[in-house]
């Protein structure tokens, strides 16, 4: 069983969380969920709607789409930035090649935070805004 | 390019020689190959600050690049070219093969194993070369043309060694490929005209077959050719290293000279050892009898041997008990002999990516250049050879001046920025400054001029002459300061030119003062003209001064009328000459000037007094430290005043008329001076002082025993360090926090908590960190003579100078911290002292944890909740966990229920 103490120490080696004030990262631990996943179980499937933050807390994930892998990520990554803000189906498979953890945040959970700690928005904008910039280079 | 005609049928050899051939090529490119991996090797150590990312590139080019090689060596049909494919195609997968298995294990043991490995491999493969090439040969031993070939190649050889090591120190680099390739030249020249003669002369025509074969002058010229050649590359090698190493010289020194000689003189050894073996052949001929496999074999064991000694080593080595063996017992002993540093610190980025591109782009340069000669008859034509290599060492020495002067220049400028000492010792360099200062700008320029004062350049004095025309006025300050310090008498016209014609005030002044103090006596009356005029009295009041008695006595009055000039633009101005003028027994006047009413002269005489360096002040500006406006020059001057101030610190820390924040001043400063004196004191201090005080000093010593280590460097011995220091200024700030004020804590709170969370997660390695930490230092304690550590200020770390190791005791300052938490310190800096608490599972904790439990803060609590499971039994924590159990936090609540269940 993990301390509240040691996910807030987890979160502040992930750049996305650095910045943030600890008791702010005590507050988004403990509005997160432990989502566990045992290796070759699919997280999401293809199809299937996306609409939290993942944090890999341990553990390894795969995209794969058409049977063909996208991409892979492993301890101290997340995914679903962007989803959380806006859930929407996904068009390839999310699945665990190794026994994983990851926390989840839902969308709501984030608003909320953010209504209290205005903090965690300064943090995701510019991760948001990287988003963009890498898939519209064009749009300055 | 396929050849149908065999290697045998190219070269002419017999199979058994072309085997040995063979074998000597292999033996060349394993010395080659073992040549990439330390140069790779020891530039890796700095690659590795940014990610290594060239390595695998440079690896694969050269593996793909030796294969490409091997193929055309397959192509041509029949034996032995099929086994010379085969053979580099397989080194060039060892090659990369041996690059995986070193990635990432880049020590000192590799490199230093990798070092000797080399060293072995250039002296056996030399030796071996000759002695197949003897046996090949197998001329009439009474033979001139025999001996010729030989002795060309010995002296070739040690003439080149001799050339590199005296290269080394006196002559440049691009003179030595003249001067070795002229040397070789001659040689075969001469050993040409030798055959020729002969061939002239011949008394029978089988005396010019050897085993068979018809000889020739022109393929006695052509082994020559291909003995030059070797020696050429083998030159061309050092003559790269030294070229970057060169690049590194201003920084790094003199040893990275007295390496390069280390292995010029394995080459010269090895041409004694030549001689010394065809005399040997020569007054023992039952020798000749022998058959080559025998002659070499006793050279390849002795190659395996090694190979597969240093092989073991670098397995065992994995171990903790081989490394203590090996530097122990084979290193140390090694470097102490031969003075070679077990972790060289070569160059920085620039030149770490230059040199490992260079080096294996010349081993495929000359691979590929043999075999192009060895495979194509157009290269056996006499004169079209000659061409071909006389352009290439035209090329060679081109690339290699430019590379130089370029390499030499980025790095000058490096160490510009970095602001680093410089060793200057070739004279190429300082022409090539002298041509930078008239292309520069002001920076540079002035730069370019300090560097050439430094290296006693001749031409200085002109140089900074010609320097008072600069448009910049910068530039003309700087030169007028340093005619004035080198005291250049010839300039006094120019100087005396700016004095009157120069726009700008200050260098009016600036020349005027450099015009007394060079001109001396023979210039007062002019100079003191000046002090009746206002914008000009500083530059002759401070020349006048600077000059000695007679012109002090005549700036004296004008001086004294400023001092009590009611303006206190005047009085300032005489505080200005007084920090210029620099001269100890002028205080005097600083005393009232000190006290003056307005501040801003205060100042002036502050820094003023500062500038002076005399004990006699250090008072006043003690006293000067509780005015805010002026604490920080009097710092500075007190800082100046170096192990002389710390006296009147000392007694100033104990009178009682100062306050604490004046105390904590005082402590800082001893603190910055350093020295075993200041520590004296400081120790002293702490046993007579408040807790707050204690804190204070206690900071200042425990950092001041770290602060020299290097964090920009990545090395391991840095990184064991670093981390020791975290866990150690993690306590200490913490310790600190206590009596922060609220303005400070912010600022503070950042580190101590980037520092917990490196304690927190490695505190349970820390015993580890801690044995490894002492024995890596004992380590370089034993060979501290000739190793540099990854320190800057080149200090030492010696155990026993830090006493406050010990005396940081992980329970008491953990106690310290949670007690004094209760409302004064941040959550979660408690936190981490409450998870380190539980982590150390030390049950003397447990009521300072019981405290903890009781704290208002939910992290505090929960976290306290899971410390005291881990230091106390459940039947202790009954009571505490009867009230967890009702807490209204439902971590708090989880916890208990996790553990107390």
């Amino acid at each position: 069983m993990r301390l509240t103490f040691e996910k807030v120490l987890f979160l502040k080696t992930i750049p996305l969380f650095s910045g943030i004030p600890e008791s702010v990262l005590s507050d988004i631990v403990r509005k997160s969920t432990d989502v566990p996943a045992i290796i070759g179980s699919d997280i999401i499937k293809e199809g299937g709607i996306l609409d939290s933050l993942y944090i890999i807390v341990q553990g390894m994930v795969r995209f794969e789409k058409g049977g063909k892998t996208i991409k892979e990520l492993g301890k101290n990554s997340f995914f679903g930035v962007t989803y959380a803000f806006d859930p929407a189906p996904i068009d390839l498979t999310i699945s665990a090649i190794d026994d994983t953890l990851m926390f989840r945040l839902k969308g709501v959970e984030i608003y909320d935070l953010i209504n209290e700690h205005p903090d965690i928005a300064r943090a995701l904008i510019p991760v948001l805004c990287k988003r963009i910039r890498t898939l519209e280079p064009e749009n300055i | 390019m396929a050849s149908d005609r065999t290697l045998n049928e190219i070269l002419q050899l017999k199979s058994k020689e072309a085997k040995l051939l063979l074998l000597l090529f292999c033996c060349d490119l394993l010395r080659r190959i073992s040549s990439l991996m330390l140069e790779t090797a020891s530039s890796s150590i700095f690659l590795y600050e940014f990610s290594g990312a060239y390595l695998p590139i440079v690896f694969m080019l050269s593996g793909i690049l030796m294969s490409i090689g091997s193929i055309h060596f397959i192509r041509i049909k029949k034996q032995p070219g099929i086994m010379a494919g085969i053979t580099l195609m397989a080194l060039s997968i060892i090659t990369l093969m041996l690059y995986l298995l070193y990635f990432g294990q880049y020590n000192s043991f590799s490199i230093s194993s990798l070092m000797v490995w080399k060293s072995v491999c250039v002296i056996l493969s030399d030796i071996t070369f000759m002695l197949i090439a003897l046996r090949f040969c197998e001329y009439d031993w009474k033979s001139w043309r025999f001996l010729a070939i030989l002795s060309t190649e010995a002296i070739a050889m040690i003439t080149s060694g001799l050339a590199v090591t005296v290269l080394v120190y006196f002559v440049l680099p691009i003179n030595l490929i003249l001067i070795s390739t002229f040397l070789l030249f001659i040689s075969g020249f001469l050993l040409y005209r030798i055959a020729k003669h002969l061939d002239k002369h011949k008394p029978d025509s089988s005396t010019y077959t050897v085993q068979g074969i018809k000889n020739s002058p022109r393929q006695i010229y052509l082994v020559c050719c291909f003995f030059a050649l070797i020696s050429l590359f083998i030159i061309g090698g050092y003559l790269i290293d030294y070229v970057f190493y060169q690049g590194v010289y201003a920084i790094y020194g003199e040893w990275l000279s007295n390496m390069t000689a280390f292995f010029a003189m394995f080459h010269v050894f090895a041409g004694l050892l030549t001689l010394a073996i065809i005399l040997l052949f020569h007054y023992f001929p039952w020798i000749r009898g022998l058959k080559a496999t025998i002659l070499t074999l006793p050279i390849f064991i002795f190659i395996g041997a090694t190979g597969c000694f240093l092989v073991l080593l670098w397995l065992v080595s994995f171990s903790r008990m081989g490394k203590d063996i090996i530097y122990k017992l084979v290193l140390t002993p090694i470097a102490k002999s031969f003075s070679v540093p077990l972790l060289p610190s070569l160059g920085k980025r620039l030149s770490a990516v230059r040199r490992i591109i260079v080096e294996p782009v010349s081993i495929v340069f000359a691979g590929v250049l043999l075999i192009f000669i060895e495979a194509h008859p157009v290269f056996w034509d006499l004169p079209i050879s000659l061409l071909i290599i006389t352009l290439l060492i035209i090329l060679f020495a081109y690339i290699s001046f430019r590379l130089y002067t370029r390499i030499t220049y980025d790095t000058l400028m490096s160490r510009y920025w970095w602001g680093g000492r410089l060793f200057l010792e070739d004279k190429h360099l300082k022409d090539y400054i002298e041509e930078e200062i008239l292309h520069q700008d002001v920076e540079s320029t002035i730069y370019f001029l300090r560097v050439l004062e430094v290296s006693e350049h001749p031409s200085i004095d002109r140089l900074l002459s010609y320097s008072l025309n600069n448009s910049e006025e910068r530039v003309r300050l700087f030169a007028l300061s340093r005619l004035e310090y080198l005291k250049v008498k010839s300039a006094l016209p120019l100087i005396l030119n700016l004095v009157e014609l120069d726009p700008s005030i200050e260098v009016r002044n600036r020349a005027l003062r450099a015009y007394c103090v060079i001109g001396g006596e023979n210039t007062y009356s002019k100079v003191s003209w000046y002090l009746n005029n206002p914008n000009m009295i500083k530059g002759a009041a401070i020349g006048l001064l600077k000059g000695g008695l007679e012109g002090s006595f005549i700036a004296s009055q004008s001086i004294a009328g400023l001092i009590n000039s009611e303006n206190a633009e005047q009085r300032l101005l005489v505080a200005q000459i007084i920090g210029s003028v620099k001269i100890k027994e002028y205080y005097r006047p600083l005393f009232p000037l000190l006290h003056d009413e307005t501040l801003q002269v205060r100042r002036e005489a502050v820094i003023a007094a500062g500038k002076l360096r005399t004990t006699k002040l250090a008072k006043e500006l003690i006293y000067a430290l509780s005015v805010p406006e002026l604490r920080e020059d009097a710092t500075e001057g007190l800082l100046k005043l170096d192990e002389e101030a710390l006296p009147y610190l000392k007694e100033a820390l104990y009178s009682e008329e100062h306050s604490i924040s004046l105390q904590v001043r005082l402590i800082n400063i001893i603190g910055r001076i350093g020295g075993l004196k200041a520590q004296t004191i400081l120790l002293e201090v702490l046993n007579n002082s408040s807790r707050y005080l204690q804190m204070v000093i206690l900071k200042i010593l425990t950092s001041k025993d770290y602060l020299f280590i290097d964090f920009g460097n990545p090395s391991i011995l840095s990184t064991h360090l670093k981390s020791e220091l975290e866990h150690l200024a993690w306590l200490s700030s913490a310790e600190n926090d206590i009596n922060r004020s609220k303005e400070e804590h912010k600022e503070l709170l950042d580190s101590v908590n980037t520092l917990g969370v490196a304690l927190a997660k490695e505190h349970e390695q820390s015993e580890d960190r801690i044995k490894n930490l002492k024995k890596l230092l004992s380590y370089y304690g034993d060979i501290s003579s000739s190793f540099t550590l990854p320190f800057t200020h080149g200090k030492k770390y010696q155990e026993s100078s830090s006493p406050f190791i010990g005396a940081l005791n992980l329970s008491d300052r953990l106690k310290d911290l949670i007690y004094y938490a209760n409302g004064s310190l941040h959550s979660w800096t408690t936190s981490c002292a409450v998870y380190v608490a539980g982590k150390s599972q030390d049950k003397s904790l447990k009521d300072v944890l019981l405290f903890a439990g009781s704290n208002s803060d939910n992290l505090i609590r929960e976290t306290a909740v899971w410390a005291l499971s881990r230091v106390a039994t459940k039947e202790e924590l009954r009571d505490f966990a009867a009230v967890c159990f009702k807490d209204p936090c439902p971590e708090v609540f989880r916890i208990a229920h996790f553990v107390f269940d």
